[in-house]
Order: C-alpha cells, then structure tokens, then sequence
C-alpha cells in the first residue's frame, strides 16, 4: 500500500495508534529477524517475513529504543524495532547482545528473541504506545 | 554505487540515496516499496528535523504524510556534511529522547 501523500487535511492534531498485542503465541522458531550493522538497527518481524508496518515507539521515557511495528489497517503489533543495538542497547541488554553478533548461534539467537519479545511486551503493558 | 538520487536537506547540505541502500532498506521494508520519490521529498521538505537519539552523526527527518503516521528519514552526515540515507520508514512520531534541529 502506498503512503498517503495527500496533505490537504494534514492541519489536524496527529491522530492516535491503538496498537494491539498478538493475541496468539508467538512461534519462536518462525520469527524473522535481522540486525543491520550500518543502521545499527534490528528488525524482528513474528509472522516469519518482513510485512508492511507503521513504527510506533513505546511510550517509555528512558527505553524508547524498542518500537512496535503495526499493522497500519489492524493495529495489530506485527513486530519489533531496536534501534542502537550495537551502540549501547546491547550493553544495556546482555541478553539482546547476540542479535549483534554474526556469530551467534541460533540457538543464542533464539534465547535473545525470546528475551526481547518478552521485555517489549511487559514495556508495552505498563506504559503503552500509539498515543 | 549508483545513485537513485541527490537532493538538498533544510539546511543545504546534500543527500543522496544510492540504488544499492535503497535496495536493502525494501528488503526489510516492504511498506516502502515505490515510495523512493516520497523519500526524497522528505528530506527536502521535512515538517521536523530532530538529531538521532543515540547516533551524533545522524539526523532525522519526519515528513508527514497521513493523520497519523509520519515518514521517518534517517541520514547519516560525514564531516563535510554530505548526507547519506541510512534507513526510511514510516513512524508515529518522534522519539522522546531525539532533540529538535528544526524548524
């Protein structure tokens, strides 16, 4: 779907996301994930491959580096974005810091997922996103 | 590498966007897929420009493009300030830790 790119009703307050957590477990084995060296960035997408999403950050005023990816017709929580996993959030988060590491093993791997998927979710219960 | 284009920021300074980032950035994000012109215009025309909250040499662009979702533009500047597009994506809002450039 393209990006809207008409502006005439822009003049209106920024409207709200009400982003929804899957309600069906999360297959671990089925997550896709990548870690981006130039951008610094991981991408976790829980339905096994990249899909179209809007980044809303979690509404947390010290731990934003975690955002949720929604699906822009659903609401629902796609996946997740970490921003500056190799320059600080993986220092910050031992657990994460495999997802930097090409060497990692995928079991390692699978563990750090697990870790994040969990985190960003009690982050997303206690302070929520979208608004 | 090609460059898909090279366009001036707010403040002047040059961008580009190579075929070969490009390329990559829709491997991951497929919401952006034909939206390479509207990248563009967001670097030129951006409604906010913040610095990146964790990275000094970037900066960010917002552009917004829907009631509620801004286009994010990501561009890393070396120290002759020729900007490179590192990732764009659509996004809600700002970061609350990314500081306004302008306006």
């Amino acid at each position: 779907m393209a990006i809207t790119t008409n502006r005439s009703d822009l003049g209106v307050e920024l409207e709200s996301f009400h982003p929804r957590w899957p309600t069906r477990g999360i297959d671990l084995a089925g997550v896709w994930e990548e870690y981006d060296p130039i951008a610094d960035e991981l991408l976790v997408y829980f339905g096994g491959q990249p899909v179209g999403a809007v980044n809303v950050p979690i509404d947390s005023p010290d731990r934003d580096y975690v955002e949720l990816l929604v699906d822009e017709e659903t609401d629902e929580v796609v996946g997740l974005q970490v921003d500056a996993l190799r320059a600080w959030v993986g220092r910050e988060r031992p657990p994460w810091a495999p997802l930097a590491d090409d060497g990692a093993s995928p079991e390692r791997r699978r563990e750090a997922i697990a870790s994040l998927i969990v985190e960003a979710a009690g982050l997303f219960a206690l302070h929520g996103a979208g608004a | 590498m090609a460059d898909l284009w090279r366009t001036r920021d707010r403040f002047g300074r040059e961008v580009v966007l190579t075929e070969a980032d490009w390329a990559h950035i829709l491997g991951r994000r497929p919401r952006m897929i034909g939206q390479e012109a509207e990248v563009r215009l967001a670097v030129e025309r951006a409604d906010r420009v913040v610095h990146d909250a964790d990275h000094a040499d970037r900066e960010n662009h917002y552009w917004r493009v829907s009631r509620r979702t801004f286009l994010k533009v990501v561009v890393a500047y070396d120290a002759a300030e020729i900007g490179v597009v590192i990732t764009a994506h659509p996004s809600h809002k700002p970061k609350q830790r990314e500081q306004q450039r302008w306006p």
